[in-house]
């Protein structure tokens, strides 16, 4: 005789109770848990990484639509950039009578420039892109499809948008400093005429150094690596109709903004605060 | 075989007038020209309606006021403080430390920002918080119809939503340079003289000796155009986002593009030409 009880006729335990969802940290909708849930985020796209590799053809589209689609805009933007610089600069040493080592300036300006006008350009661009694209895909449940597939949308959606982001970063890069070059050129010589050429050129070029250049690669892969995993964590975030798809654009360019310049403060300091590399003085 | 054809002579087609669109159509430009005819448009028009006597903004454009306020100052106080501390002390400071030259370092950091530095900072934190969040908003309710029943119950899209964001947005975005500004110098005061090693007293002087108005005006009337060019171009472009589940994001992100765009050309030359015809603002790089 069993005298277990026999386990289909137990009546079923109570259901558990739902979770309750864990008040928000700080601030509207939890800021901390957002933070949080994007360095886990992060994390999961390095692992994800070296498996996208072998999505390279996926990942070469990416990178050739953004060497279509963003250079020319970095080229104009750093122009803008170069031309703000030289008007501090011109309208600053001009006074002192000093207005002839304005090359010295527009040379050690991309400290600056290099540093934050990339990171605006691909966070409005670039990111932006794809957070309307992967929130679009989610939101018409592609990302589902790929699942359900047996492909790791971590790998082909995320993860070759940030090997298209690695690939671009070196490019934009020497665009940018040539199109800052050019402004900076076009300011000094063609508006202002502050000094020629010849002059400009020689503190232009006697400013700036290997360290320099690689400050620049530097912060512009950092700055462009992190923006563009923000960005990927947005769009697979986004949840609800059509309308949020905007929302999740606006909440990741915000954060993207201020990431940027948290990132560009850090290799500045990281790079510049012991020896700020004037090649002047002492 | 023509069944009908009853020996009438058929009447010639009237020849087709060729239109500016047939010709610019096929190249993008058209559109290009459209969507910048259509900005200049609600522009002016909802100027007009914002000083025609019904005037029923004034409440909405508090509350839309406030929350700009809200969403952006944080970002902003945070964003231009870390610039601050990277460029303002170890670009700028490093210069004026090499030159022997460190207690103007006030002086250099009043000027710069002043006229440039958070210019672009405000105008880009006001574009991508404020200028993202009232696209993705009127674009939401075009995608969702809204803008539609909105005109069957006999309201004016324009008047109802537009203007009160203008109007809040040409009030907000000064006070966010100002809000700018005051972050700067707060962190300037707080860590400078420990940084460079001299008493607040001479910062003071230096920052009270290079700070003249010609530039606070100038800076604020920067942050004017800004305010109402960054509203503008997001109303437009939530308006008139197409539908579909990409529309929305497609939208914020042009809105985001084009105002960035012309946040740059703006602080390019505008400071260009204002200190070119104002040669008055030019000087007091004094400790």
């Amino acid at each position: 005789m069993a005298t277990a009880v026999d386990p289909r006729r137990v009546a079923p335990a109570a259901p558990e109770p739902e979770p309750k969802a864990p008040a928000p940290a700080w601030g509207s909708g939890g800021f901390l848990a957002e933070m949080g849930e994007l360095v886990s985020f992060s994390m999961a796209t390095w692992r994800a990484l070296p498996g996208s590799v072998k999505y390279l053809s996926e990942a070469l589209r990416h990178a050739a639509r953004m060497v279509y689609g963003t250079s020319p805009l970095m080229f104009i933007m750093y122009v803008f950039m170069g031309i703000v610089t030289m008007n501090t600069g011109y309208f600053l040493l001009f006074p002192l009578g000093a207005a002839d080592y304005l090359g010295a300036i527009g040379g050690f300006g991309i400290h600056v420039s290099a540093v934050i006008m990339f990171a605006y350009v691909f966070t409005a661009k670039v990111c932006g892109g794809f957070v309307a694209e992967i929130g679009a895909m989610r939101i018409n449940q592609e990302i589902d499809a790929y699942e359900s597939t047996g492909v790791d949308p971590q790998r082909f959606v995320v993860g070759t948008r940030i090997l298209a982001t690695l690939m671009y970063i070196p490019i934009a890069a020497v665009v940018g400093l040539l199109g800052y070059t050019a402004g900076c050129y076009l300011d000094a010589i063609v508006i202002l005429h502050a000094t020629d050429l010849a002059g400009y050129s020689r503190f232009h070029w006697s400013s700036q150094g290997l360290k320099d250049l690689g400050f620049v690669f530097t912060t512009v892969a950092l700055t462009g690596v992190v923006t563009a995993i923000t960005a990927c964590f947005y769009g697979m975030r986004t949840r609800g109709g059509p309308a949020a798809v905007g929302d999740a654009v606006a909440q990741a360019v915000k954060v993207n903004l201020v990431l940027a310049n948290l990132v560009s403060a850090f290799t500045v300091i990281t790079w510049y605060a012991v020896d700020a590399g004037v090649p002047i003085g002492g | 075989m023509s069944a009908i054809d009853d020996g009438r002579a058929v009447a010639a087609p009237p020849a087709k007038k060729i239109t500016a669109e047939d010709i610019l159509g096929k190249t993008g430009l058209w559109e290009k020209l459209e969507n910048a005819a259509g900005m200049g448009g609600l522009a002016v028009t909802s100027l007009r309606l914002a000083v025609k006597p019904p005037i029923s903004w004034f409440r909405p454009a508090v509350m839309e006021a406030s929350s700009m306020l809200r969403r952006c100052t944080v970002p902003l106080a945070v964003s231009i403080g870390v610039f601050m501390i990277g460029f303002g002390f170890f670009v700028l400071g490093g210069i004026t430390v090499v030159l022997g030259a460190s207690d103007r370092e006030g002086g250099a950091v009043i000027i710069g920002f002043l006229r440039e530095a958070s210019i672009w900072i405000t105008g880009m934190i006001f574009a991508g918080v404020a200028g993202s969040a009232m696209a993705a908003d009127l674009g939401s309710r075009k995608v969702r119809d809204e803008l539609d029943a909105l005109s069957v119950l006999g309201v004016d899209q324009i008047r109802a939503l537009v203007v009160p964001k203008v109007m809040a947005s040409l009030i907000v975005a000064p006070m966010l340079g100002m809000v700018a500004i005051l972050a700067v110098e707060a962190v300037n005061f707080g860590l400078g003289p420990q940084e460079f090693g001299f008493p607040a007293g001479v910062l003071y002087s230096a920052t009270k000796g290079s700070l003249i108005s010609l530039d606070v005006y100038g800076a604020v009337i920067r942050f004017v155009i800004i305010g109402g060019f960054v509203s503008v171009i997001a109303c437009y472009k939530g308006l008139t986002c197409k539908g579909g589940t990409e529309g929305v994001g497609r939208a914020v992100n042009q809105t985001i593009v084009i105002t960035f765009f012309g946040v740059w050309m703006l602080d390019a030359f505008f400071n260009l030409a204002d200190l070119s015809l104002f040669p008055a603002a030019q000087v007091d790089f004094k400790g």
